[in-house]
């Protein structure tokens, strides 16, 4: 197993990928410098490839290149479009949002090839780093607002600066150098992703905490500092959500959980049996219908069904109007609406209008039709790829059972609790595809985990068989 | 020993985080203050209700401004007040290093508390008021009258503070280094809901800090005029220039102030100027923004 291959020496290269990886894993910069620094990984991701190319054989690069079709297609739309070409941000901040998206993605696969950097050395970083950022969140926000505030407070409002806000609703993070405040959904998210990790637990060989390498004091407690490192960066996650308490975040948590638990225990097969193709099939389909629905709502307006009306997706429906029933034509549907026209079609100027709560209807607003189509496309062969990762070998890592558990704690949390107007008393706008270091984290690990869903064969490998 | 280190530094963190909780320390319900009950909106909190009263001035006409908005006030045909326009117009002054403007613009609102580059320099209410000053001023309810924003712009009770005539007072976290005018943008309202010019005997103490406790120094303006049930935007600018109406005062060290008053005239009505006291109408002082122009704390 590759987790368990002896890592080679770290050399300058490195350490430059884990010092990366460690600063991305602790946001960073913030804002426009995260943004900026997440590009960085694109040439990281060159270099890498330098490195490990040659150990790449043809048809599995073919292969990559076909499995990641839909989420190149996805990058590039999600940052040259017309919603964000047509903002003072420009073309050069589309180039360094798609660098460092696609360079996340490159990095974590090209990794994977790497041997001087282990799994586990990876998981520490990210955990290692990842923990200490949401702890000084969870210490700032204790000291300032108090355990339990948002329950204590439920209701209440402060003023400031002739203001009133709703003390329950939001919470202080540091972003960049400074500390703001920010609305729970958007400040939750590493924190959530840490606590995904906790079931992870089920997952341990603990008596590998026994055992212990060759080298320095990192290379001979390597097994041990991993377990505790994945333990308390969970335990963090897990507390800076009750000590709020956020209680949809934890409602989420409980179907993370659940996917471990059933992962643990339920008896499954390597190669998904044809009641397991039929069931995803099915889940797509319905949730086809369901979008189609939506869209019915949103264009049509006044829908009075619970389906629509409820408040996990109410929020979305404006993107659909914005979308289906423009005067741009098929263009702004299958390419997106230019930022001013969706203003226009509010008849408000108020950004707080266009508050979406999922990143795929967020993709839909800023992208179009095809961006949103690829999105769910790159949606559907990650969970693929990802159970062919999971269960590449006949019992399921505690290593592939955290990077499974990172993904899709994310992807649950930013399908149902992304806020786009996120800084109390600021109307600034802020897409969940840009200046966060999460998603790139995350297509780092998607990069890492990747398996071939294709098995495209070269001429001479099809000859051979013959 | 161990657990004697492990134990004290559980303890050191449980104080630091237990001891802070600055923003959940005052805290109000949704619509406290903002009810669609005008007798239920009246700010009476007064930090100051024990400290004793030093000295107490008089101040006629003459001696402060009282404009309608920031020109003066024909309040009828006999009856003229000096507007703030008229009285001090350098109070309208803006000093940017070499450069001298007149703030000319009274739109600021709430809804552009981030949007200060468009308004410092031009809007006199954002440029000259106390959050613009120290920041310590941007904290609790009565930041609301402390933020620039003069004026109701449908804003409506979330904008001002309803002030009965026993009135309310405020403690400053910072002490007055100096300052040159002191203003209220204010107007009356009432149940009634007609549109009429009333008048009233404003007072307002300024405390000081001494061994014993406070003590207050009562400035009272004798017939203040305002218009009442006239619109959110028709408010009057009334106020005075320290050295002009109290010479001997040292305004060095003030620490806080109470807002109160008394006389009410109002036609024939006889409206309760406290909710304590029921009564069909009601009518109260509405305070849009409280100024200490053109002052530094410490």
């Amino acid at each position: 197993m590759e987790e368990n291959k002896p890592a080679k020496k770290l050399d300058f290269i490195s350490y430059a990928i884990l010092l990366f990886i460690g600063l991305l894993s602790f946001s960073f910069g913030g804002g426009t410098i995260a943004t900026i620094f997440a590009s960085v990984g694109f040439v990281i991701a060159i270099v890498l490839l330098m490195v490990v190319g040659e150990k790449l054989k043809k048809n599995e690069k073919l292969s990559f290149v076909a499995d990641s079709l839909p989420l190149l297609v996805f990058m590039i739309l999600i940052s040259f479009n017309r919603f964000w070409l047509s903002s003072s941000s420009g073309f050069f901040s589309s180039l360094l949002l798609f660098l460092g998206l696609l360079g996340a993605y490159l990095l974590g696969f090209f990794l994977r090839k790497y041997e001087s950097i282990t799994p586990k050395i990876i998981l520490t970083v990210v955990v290692i780093l990842s923990g200490l950022y949401v702890l000084i969140n969870l210490i700032i926000n204790m000291v300032d607002y108090g355990f339990f505030y948002a329950a204590l407070y439920n209701g209440k409002i402060y003023y400031l600066d002739g203001n009133h806000y709703l003390v329950s609703g939001e919470m202080k993070s540091l972003i960049g150098f400074d500390v703001k405040r920010t609305t729970l959904p958007y400040s939750s998210t590493l924190a959530f992703m840490l606590a995904s990790i906790l079931p992870s637990i089920l997952f341990m060989n603990f008596s590998s905490f026994k055992e212990v390498g060759e080298g320095n004091f990192i290379k001979r407690n390597l097994n041990r500092i991993y377990l505790i490192s994945v333990i308390s960066a969970g335990i963090i996650g897990l507390f800076s959500l009750v000590f709020i308490p956020y209680t949809r975040a934890l409602i989420l948590l409980a179907v993370v959980f659940v996917f471990a638990l059933v992962m643990r225990f339920v008896p499954y097969k390597k190669e998904a049996s044809l009641w397991v193709k039929i069931v995803g099939i099915a889940i797509l389909i319905i949730a086809l219908a369901y979008i189609i629905l939506l869209t019915y709502a949103g264009v049509k307006g006044n829908v009075d069904n619970i389906l629509v009306t409820n408040g996990l997706v109410s929020d979305n429906l404006p993107v659909f109007k914005a979308i289906f029933e423009n005067d741009k034509g098929i263009i702004a549907t299958l390419f997106g609406t230019n930022l001013n026209d969706y203003f226009d079609k509010l008849n408000s100027t108020s950004v707080s209008n266009i508050r979406t709560n999922s990143f795929e209807f967020e993709a839909l607003l800023e992208g179009g039709l095809i961006c949103f189509v690829a999105l769910i496309a790159a949606i559907v062969f990650s969970v693929i790829s990802l159970r062919k990762y999971l269960h590449k070998e006949d019992k399921i890592t505690n290593e592939r059972m955290v990077f499974a558990l990172m993904i899709l704690g994310w992807f649950i949390y930013k399908s149902l609790l992304v806020d786009t107007v996120p800084f109390v008393g600021s109307n600034i706008y802020m897409t969940p595809f840009s200046q966060d270091s999460t998603i790139i984290i995350v297509l780092m690990l998607l990069g890492y985990t990747h398996e071939n869903i294709f098995s495209i064969k070269t001429e001479g490998e099809k000859h051979e068989e013959k | 020993m161990k657990k004697n280190k492990s134990t004290i530094i559980i303890a050191a963190l449980s104080l630091v985080l237990l001891s802070g909780c600055k923003e959940t320390s005052e805290l109000y319900n949704a619509y406290e203050y903002m009810t669609p009950y005008f007798e239920r909106n009246y700010y009476k909190n007064d930090v100051f209700s024990d400290a004793t009263i030093k000295e107490a001035f008089e101040l006629s006409s003459d001696k402060y401004f009282n404009g309608d908005f920031v020109t003066d006030f024909k309040v009828n045909s006999s009856i003229t007040r000096v507007g703030a326009k008229t009285k001090y117009p350098e109070m309208f002054q803006y000093k940017n290093g070499e450069t001298t403007s007149t703030l000319d613009g009274f739109g600021y609102t709430m809804n552009h508390a981030n949007e200060d580059e468009k308004y410092i320099g031009n809007d006199f209410g954002r440029t000259k008021c106390m959050d613009k000053q120290d920041s310590s001023f941007q904290r609790g309810i009565l930041s609301k009258l402390y933020d620039g924003q003069m004026f109701c712009y449908n804003y409506h009770s979330a904008a001002l503070v309803e002030t009965s005539a026993s009135g309310f007072g405020h403690r400053f976290s910072k002490k007055l280094i100096e300052g040159e005018y002191f203003l209220l943008s204010m107007r009356g309202g009432s149940t009634r809901g007609e549109g009429r010019i009333t008048s009233i005997d404003l007072s307002v103490t300024f405390y000081k800090e001494t061994s014993n406790g406070f003590e207050g120094t009562k400035v009272t303006l004798n017939e203040v005029y305002e218009r009442t049930d006239s619109g959110g935007e028709s408010c009057s600018f009334v106020g005075f220039k320290f050295s002009d109406a109290l010479p001997n005062f040292d305004i060095k060290d003030i620490c806080g102030y109470r807002i109160g008053f008394t006389n009410l005239h109002d036609g024939t009505n006889n409206d309760s100027v406290e909710p304590e006291n029921e009564s069909e109408h009601y009518w109260g002082l509405l305070i849009y923004e409280l100024m200490f122009v053109n002052a530094s704390w410490r």
